[in-house]
């Protein structure tokens, strides 16, 4: 008897299901438990398995297509056997009928054994063109592989082809991607941003990390990182400007009680801000120590809920991706957030001497209908000074 | 110990392991195209505690068990088509159709019902346990509850009283090593959970939670002790749950916990281990096993083809049968 596959339920709430990947295709025998297809949710990776036995006769969407949850995706039955009309359902990528004309020969990718870091698209480019990933300079971010760097025309083609027929090489905008999409219009759009910045002197704070980070090591077994110390020196600041660690709620500026920082971190999916909570109250080891735990979480996808909600403040980075400079956008429903550049060797000029001194640029941005130009300058200058002497932490 | 119990009430056994994991895998099947609207919490893996520890009961003896019990209400006698009928939401299911899959109860069998909150239903089968002891019948109370409920204070609280008033109340932990994602290690700090039974001076037992016929035995000894005035047991039943926690951590929940610790358990599986032995020690032949099979089969289609002809409860109803 036939079985229709169906595209299942896997969570309360769940509405739709992208179809990862097929783990068998038309013709193949499939026993009942095997497993059938990768299906990507907002909430999970699930691998499902095949409730029958017997031939995959019919596969009724490609990867990529996003189904509604009980769509009819696949058929399973005898060979010769009679199958059932199944009317496909509309989705947002094109059915089996307008299959690419170049049917690819799959080659064995080499690889040098040293582990390559290459988007999914490039891979499967990679594989389809026969091309060696590990002969390729990445042009991604940290130096990844992809679908642009795959090789000479094809590749290029490929990618010129991606932008006319949209429908091809589709990345549907599901899970992180939809909702940073979602946050970031309605922050960009609803907040009235305004970014101040400032150049600070890191010496300072790598001297106290220089100082430290033994100490730090012993106590939470994890490695010092400037961005511990900024989160320290940041939540102090916030502490004595409340007015920064706030929310706009409406008719109402909401002044909030605890300072939890969000720290924002760059993973292949997309960017994620774990918090840590109470920032303020915490030592560096247990900022250390919190910090190096979340990223861990986040880079396995474990990351819960309640890591990733109740931030106050946003602090980015981006010193180790080389940017000097950036303007971030505030994470909603936030006052602000700070931007960190690369800390570069330049000259300065100290009572009259030219010093060389290690600088950063600093962009705060805040939201202009909770602050104004003063407070929030009063707020990084605070930074600043907390920056260049450490030491005023304690007083 | 096999041939003392009688190859009626095995073949009884198997039926019923087999029963509950067809529902279970009918419900989830249910679930995934969108026909029971609610989550479920399977308990594939744990039947041998169920029907074990529940065919040493009587009808008239009280149960209370927990979000993943399905499995106990029908090992204590419910009937799967009023079970499916509830998960549908459908007015002729246990609960009218308003209560779900964690509060299926049935009085007429002495099942006070399933409880959502972990640890919850402690108290409630204490109490039971003292209206027995007040109307001075030989009826038990028995409790079943997970790992993760030995942590709550009711747990604490519902076993010294048990213990200090000699009530007949058998607690039984299916322990399936993980609270959820949480192992037990990394959350119980006895050495093991039936350790804690002495903290309360009660006897507390390990027990084999796949063998079907090990918990029938412990639960045995548990329920006459209870019957004689003896007081309360802890009994440890040690299992695994070869699906994830519930409908929402779907497949085998395998992203926290280890695949070979889940093939090894599946090796251990309670029905697969239980009809081995039957067919070894003959007390039930290939062909019995096969029509067996077929019989639950039967019944679990049946029960999906009552729940989904029968009507829903009407708006005008959604007040009644209420505290309010």
């Amino acid at each position: 008897m036939a079985t229709t596959i169906i595209m299942p339920k896997l969570g309360l709430t769940m509405t739709e299901g992208t179809i990862e990947k097929w783990l068998k295709k038309e013709g193949d025998r499939v026993e009942k438990g095997e497993p059938l297809l990768k299906i990507l949710t907002e909430k999970i990776n699930f691998q499902y398995e095949s409730p029958a036995s017997g031939i995959l006769r019919k596969v009724l969407y490609k990867e990529g297509a996003v189904v509604p949850v009980t769509t009819p995706i696949a058929i399973i039955a005898e060979e010769g056997e009679a199958l059932p009309e199944i009317e496909l359902e509309k989705t947002q990528a094109p059915s089996p009928e307008q299959a690419p004309a170049a049917a690819a020969v799959r080659t064995e990718v080499k690889t040098t054994g040293k582990r390559i870091f290459a988007s999914p698209a490039a891979k499967k480019a990679a594989e389809e063109q026969g091309v060696d990933l590990s002969s390729l300079q990445g042009s991604g971010p940290e130096g990844r592989i992809i679908l642009a760097d795959v090789a000479g025309s094809a590749g290029k083609a490929l990618v010129a082809e991606t932008k006319r027929k949209t429908a091809e090489k589709v990345i549907p905008l599901t899970g992180i991607r939809k909702i940073i999409a979602q946050r970031m219009t309605e922050s960009f759009r609803d907040v009235p941003h305004f970014y101040l910045s400032v150049e600070v002197d890191m010496s300072a704070v790598r001297n106290l990390r220089e100082k430290v980070k033994d100490e730090v090591e012993k106590r939470a077994k994890v490695k010092l990182t400037v961005t511990d110390i900024l989160v320290k020196i940041v939540a102090s600041a916030l502490k004595s400007n409340p007015i920064m660690n706030s929310r706009f709620a409406g008719d109402q500026i909401h002044l909030l009680d605890e300072v939890n920082m969000g720290v924002a971190i760059a993973l292949e999916d997309g960017l994620m801000v774990p918090v840590v909570r109470r920032a303020d109250q915490k030592t560096l080891a247990e900022i250390a120590s919190n910090i190096r735990n979340l990223t861990k979480k986040a880079r396995r996808g474990k990351l819960s809920l309640e890591d990733v909600t109740g931030g106050t403040f946003t602090l980015s980075n981006m010193g180790m991706l080389g940017i000097d400079m950036m303007s971030p956008i505030i994470n909603p429903p936030e006052c602000s957030i700070l931007g960190v550049g690369r800390t570069i060797e330049k000259p300065v000029v100290e009572k009259g001497e030219i010093k060389i001194k290690p600088l950063a640029w600093l962009t705060l941005s805040s939201d202009h209908r909770i602050v104004d130009g003063a407070a929030a300058g009063f707020f990084l200058n605070r930074i600043r000074e907390l920056i260049e002497n450490p030491s005023y932490l304690l007083v | 110990m096999i041939s003392k119990i009688n190859s009626k009430m095995c073949l009884n056994m198997y039926e019923q392991m087999l029963t509950i994991r067809r529902f279970e895998e009918k419900a989830i099947e249910l679930f995934e195209h969108a026909l029971i609207r609610g989550n479920i919490h399977p308990c594939i893996g744990q039947e041998a505690v169920a029907v074990g520890a529940c065919t040493a009961l009587r009808p008239d003896d009280f149960m209370v068990n927990t979000h993943r019990g399905h499995g106990n209400c029908l090992a204590k006698g419910a009937d799967a088509k009023l079970m499916m009928a509830e998960l549908f939401g459908k007015k002729t299911g246990y609960c009218k159709g308003k209560g779900g899959s964690m509060h299926i109860a049935d009085f007429q069998k002495g099942n006070l019902g399933a409880n959502g909150i972990v640890g919850g239903g402690l108290p409630i089968a204490v109490g039971a346990g003292i209206s027995i002891q007040n109307r001075g019948t030989d009826q038990v109370s028995v409790c079943f509850f997970g790992d993760g409920a030995t942590n709550q204070g009711t747990f604490h609280e519902s076993v010294n009283m048990a213990a200090l008033w000699k009530l007949p109340v058998i607690f039984v932990c299916e322990n399936n090593l993980y609270g959820l994602s949480t192992p037990v290690g990394e959350s119980v700090s006895a050495c093991n959970i039936s350790d804690r039974g002495s903290a309360y001076c009660i006897p507390g037992v390990n027990v084999d939670g796949n063998d079907v016929i090990a918990v029938y035995t412990k639960m045995t000894e548990a329920v006459a002790r209870a019957r004689a005035g003896e007081g309360p047991t802890l009994l440890d039943c040690i299992t695994y749950r070869f699906f994830g926690h519930f409908t929402g951590d779907p497949g085998k929940g395998i992203t926290y916990r280890s695949k070979e610790e889940m093939d090894e358990w599946l090796k251990r599986c309670p029905i697969k281990q239980f009809a081995k032995r039957l067919i070894k020690e003959k007390k039930m032949t290939e062909k019995t096993e096969k029509a067996i099979e077929a019989a639950v089969n039967a019944s679990i289609e049946k029960a999906v083809q009552f729940a989904k002809e029968s009507p829903l409860p009407a708006p005008e109803e959604a007040l009644q049968d209420l505290f309010h």
